[in-house]
């Protein structure tokens, strides 16, 4: 009796979910290294939605964006000893989720070419886009129309390939610049200019919805 | 303060401050410009987020509780669809290398493989292999075969020839219907390299020397060679026909001329050697006088 009570005591302990507020993500790694699983499901944790968000404006599917963030967590783990602490965690899990990212998008352009020549019949539903609900409380989303977040959203998905990953990186995840540069392997003059030349291209596309805007703001 | 420094900052949507914010207020292109450039990054703001669903930590951690990748497996960073025809090329290099890679990378050795055949040379023997005494056979003629079964003679034998080291050798074919069958091996000698059944004889088959083989043609064998047909008659070949655009026609051969010598050498009926194809003067009788005609191939 006494030895059962004890036995689902130390359960108890065992499940109760350990805080780790305060602690780094190079700490989290270290103990993942060590064997700490539930370090790593915090991390998984803090950066779900950022890289989830990330991929989905990437590609602009989201069921593709959620595996494409899994297999990312996946990898960081198995490929955890290859991580050195000079680079914040946030920049080498990025890099790893652009690349596959980009390799997904070459794999579309492959199956969008076979099905030109017949070989390959593309799904034009899975094209479709998809909108999730966005749950979070908003005060000015909610005055953005769905329409405009649409529009938005496609606009920032057609642009080329080379100038989407900085331009998400920068005005969606807020990244610096040296941080984006960083994730793309690129220089910061090039990161730069790759910015600055996208947000080119969206403003001639956003055109109409700009000049509202800049209305509103005078 | 620079304007298109200004624009140019304001362009990557940064936020103005200090000297380029003073700047953007009192130039009226910049100040436009940041009301442009203010705007967009406040639409962009407005795309919104998208988050990750509740399960997707226990799905991560199932996965890797479970040690597999959600990506199909792949093999030095190559996916099943670019392995398996790499494979399949691979494979059917192989098979053809196997088959015919002798031909074009050994140099004088071939391995018939999948059958019983082996072709070995000179050079891949054992020195003691070699007979030093021409044209005797012991236990290690090549008459005999790499099981002890002797081989009988054929006339595919060439005589010996002598190499360059002063080694008698004996070149040895097997006959054409073993080798098909390959009912047995069979240890074969010769100098030559091995020629590709789609090659064809060799043009110009060399001797021990080096030089061109020496074979003998009738007289009319080498005159058909210049397009020239002619019937022996006292004194020489006296032309019957001439093949228009040969090399006799080119060189002025006419019917009825008596062909009587080929590089000084005097035409009968005794035959030519294999020089003799090659000739270049031919002198003819042609209204009682002899004419030189020099035969160009």
């Amino acid at each position: 009796m006494g030895l059962d009570h004890f036995k689902s005591t130390n359960a108890e302990v065992q499940k109760k979910p350990v805080s780790f507020e305060g602690v780094s993500d190079h700490e989290l790694i270290e103990a993942t290294k060590n064997g700490d699983e539930p370090a790593f499901a915090e991390i998984v944790r803090r950066y779900k939605n950022q890289l989830t968000n990330y991929l989905y404006r990437m590609l602009g599917d989201y069921e593709e964006s959620v595996d494409l963030t899994q297999e990312s967590f996946v990898r960081v783990f198995f490929a955890i000893d290859r991580y050195h602490s000079k680079y914040a965690f946030s920049t080498y899990i990025y890099r790893i989720a652009t690349n596959l990212a980009i390799s997904e998008m070459r794999r579309r352009k492959r199956r969008r070419l076979l099905s030109l020549t017949g070989l390959y019949q593309f799904d034009a539903e899975s094209d479709a886009e998809y909108q999730p609900p966005d749950d979070r409380p908003h005060a000015e989303q909610s005055l953005v129309s769905d329409e405009l977040r649409r529009t938005i959203g496609k606009a920032i998905s057609a642009l080329p390939e080379r100038y989407r990953a900085p331009i998400i990186l920068r005005e969606i995840e807020e990244r610096s610049y040296e941080e984006i540069a960083e994730i793309l392997g690129l220089g910061l003059g090039t990161t730069k200019s790759r910015i600055s030349r996208g947000r080119g291209i969206l403003r001639k596309r956003l055109e109409s919805y700009l000049e509202n805007s800049s209305d509103e703001l005078q | 303060m620079n304007c298109n420094k200004v624009q140019n900052r304001l362009k990557l949507g940064e936020q103005p401050s200090g000297e380029f914010l003073l700047h953007a207020r009192s130039c009226e292109p910049c100040g436009r410009v940041l009301v442009e450039e203010e705007s967009l990054s406040r639409l962009l703001g407005n795309a919104g987020r998208v988050g990750a669903p509740a399960d997707l930590e226990a799905r991560v951690m199932t996965e890797i509780s479970a040690g597999q990748l959600a990506v199909p497996s792949t093999l030095f960073g190559l996916r099943p669809a670019v392995l398996l025809p790499s494979a399949a090329v691979l494979v059917i290099g192989a098979v053809l290398f196997a088959l015919y890679g002798p031909y074009f990378f050994g140099k004088n050795s071939r391995q018939i493989a999948g059958g019983n055949v082996a072709i070995q040379t000179q050079e891949d023997s054992a020195p003691n292999e070699v007979s030093p005494v021409p044209d005797t056979k012991g236990p290690d003629d090549p008459g005999s075969d790499v099981a002890g079964i002797p081989v009988e003679p054929t006339v595919n034998d060439s005589p010996s020839v002598v190499s360059k080291q002063g080694i008698t050798e004996k070149k040895k074919t097997a006959p054409p219907d073993e080798i098909a069958s390959g009912s047995r091996d069979l240890a074969t000698r010769s100098t030559e390299p091995v020629r590709p059944p789609w090659a064809g004889q060799a043009k110009d088959p060399k001797n021990a020397k080096g030089g061109p083989e020496k074979r003998s043609f009738s007289p009319r064998e080498v005159f058909l060679e210049f397009g020239v047909d002619a019937e022996f008659v006292a004194g020489g070949w006296r032309v019957t026909a001439v093949k228009p655009r040969s090399i006799g026609a080119s060189a002025g051969i006419q019917i009825g001329d008596v062909l009587r010598s080929l590089d000084g050498k005097e035409l009968s009926q005794a035959p030519l050697e294999g020089e003799a194809v090659g000739g270049k003067r031919l002198i003819v009788l042609r209204g009682g006088k002899e004419v030189l005609l020099p035969l160009r191939p």
